[in-house]
């Protein structure tokens, strides 16, 4: 009996998935076995569920009150782009400090134990803040290398521009979305430029289409690397470059979709550029 | 005068279900991970702290994982299943820091027991019943499972064990560890879920 059919071989395969110890072919299998039989979510929802409550019966402890203004703190360091790293430091360094008297009472036989401690504890915050500025210069790389490429195309005698707007409707949060497509046939580059597009919701996805002659062509999902305000580089087949400079091309429409396959548009058009 | 967090002005988010406020921090929405924190904070901190042994160390795994969670939401394959992301996330980071302490501070352990920071606050009378309740519950669940596969649940999410630290703890092979962790957790399944529907019924 193919094994990928017994059921009691894929609840197994399920729990191995929530507990995460999967080999790698398993969870090659599994992820197949997901893609094949969406139903399967509804036993893994029942089994992280399980898994949920067994950690709750185990745990006796509440998280320390101040925790959560702490990282609501920290996030807001992070989106501000503020100089996070000389304030943490200094933050970390107080708090050691004012842990030091209590330590220092209860390990009076041996300062360098002490000391030693605290280099980690000030190291590991160190390697965090490290790990924060790491991220927002990732950013920043991105957005620069989006910008040139926006540059390089902007200086193209043959480069063309599609403005979109948010086609309005009832319960669509992207409303207010607007954006660009560049686009130089030429060269085969592309970059699309958005602001206030929202994360699609869950299970959803959205893609971009050319119209020639009235019929929605597929060009792909729109997947940047951050959502709201971003730019990024569009990966088109030759063939799509080849739709723009069609006769009858007639403009672009973004739509979101449950499926990411799908070959002709299927759900609703959010956005769509202005020469339609 | 520095930016502030982004909100949401909704109440909604409140009942949103967990895939949908990891859209809404996707959006940068701060109010999606604080309801997130206040739903799963406990299960991260309590899981985190069974393992490292240490309070200090389990509130800053916590603020990381969540800050991680803040800072990579937009780049982040979508976490259909939560509990289970933060659950595997915990763990994993949890076992490497203890790892990396072990390696790097083996000599300080002798100060282990004087080193631990116990400053979790003491549980109210209410949060300490709500715990009872719980305990209780998964406790008589747990007692239907075959020794076994008891064994390997409590030692993994109670104890904060690995796999291989199973393995050698109840000197048994690591595939019997991951049947026995597999069976049991199904076989919890049929138990805490009937129940449930018993008790709604």
């Amino acid at each position: 009996m193919n094994k990928s059919f017994d059921s009691e071989y894929i609840k197994n395969l399920a729990a191995g998935f929530v507990v995460d110890d999967l080999t790698p072919e398993e969870a090659e299998e599994f992820r197949l076995l997901l893609d094949e039989h969406p139903e399967l979510v509804g036993e893994i929802e029942d089994l992280q569920e399980v898994l949920r409550q067994v950690l709750d019966g185990f745990t006796s402890v509440e998280p320390p009150a101040n925790l959560l203004p702490k990282i609501l703190a920290q996030a807001n360091a992070v989106t501000s782009q503020a100089t996070v790293n000389n304030i943490q430091i200094k933050e970390n360094n107080q708090k050691i400090l004012g842990r030091l008297p209590r330590k220092l009472a209860i390990i009076t036989s041996s300062i360098a134990a002490l000391l030693v401690a605290i280099l980690g504890i000030d190291n590991f915050r160190l390697r965090q803040n490290l790990g924060l500025l790491n991220t927002e210069n990732q950013r920043l790389r991105q957005d620069f290398a989006q910008a040139q490429a926006v540059k390089s195309l902007l200086q193209n005698s043959q480069t063309r521009l599609f403005t979109f707007e948010a086609v309005n409707s009832r319960n669509n949060n992207t409303n207010n979305s607007s954006g660009s497509v560049i686009i130089n046939p030429q060269k085969q580059k592309a970059v699309m430029v958005f602001q206030n597009l929202p994360a699609p919701p869950p299970g959803h996805v959205y893609l971009l289409w050319t119209v020639i002659n009235n019929e929605k062509l597929p060009c792909g999902q729109v997947k940047p690397y951050s959502w709201g305000t971003a730019s990024y580089e569009l990966q088109f087949t030759n063939q799509m470059y080849k739709e723009f400079v069609h006769p009858q091309f007639s403009g672009l429409v973004v739509t979101l979709e449950t499926d990411a396959n799908v070959s002709r548009p299927m759900g609703t058009v959010v956005m769509q550029s202005l020469q339609i | 005068m520095e930016p502030k967090l982004p909100q949401s002005n909704s109440q909604e988010l409140s009942f949103a279900t967990d895939e949908a406020l990891f859209v809404a921090l996707k959006n940068g929405d701060a109010q999606a991970l604080s309801i997130l924190f206040k739903r799963h904070g406990r299960l991260v901190y309590g899981l985190a702290l069974k393992i490292l042994a240490n309070s200090q160390e389990a509130e800053d795994l916590t603020q990381e994982i969540f800050l991680t969670l803040w800072r990579k939401a937009s780049t982040n394959p979508d976490c259909r299943f939560f509990v289970r992301y933060l659950v595997t996330v915990t763990r994993s980071r949890a076992i490497d820091k203890l790892r990396a302490r072990t390696r790097q501070l083996k000599f300080v352990e002798k100060w282990g027991q004087t080193m631990t920071d116990d400053t979790t606050q003491e549980p109210t009378p209410v949060e300490q019943a709500s715990f009872a309740e719980r305990s209780q519950r998964i406790n008589n669940a747990l007692h239907q499972l075959p020794p076994k596969q008891r064994q390997v649940i409590e030692l993994a999410y109670n104890q904060g064990l690995s796999q291989s630290e199973i393995a050698k703890t109840l000197d048994i092979p690591l595939g019997t560890v991951k049947s026995s962790t597999r069976q049991g957790l199904l076989k919890l399944k049929q138990i805490l879920l009937n129940s449930d529907l018993l008790s709604y019924e």
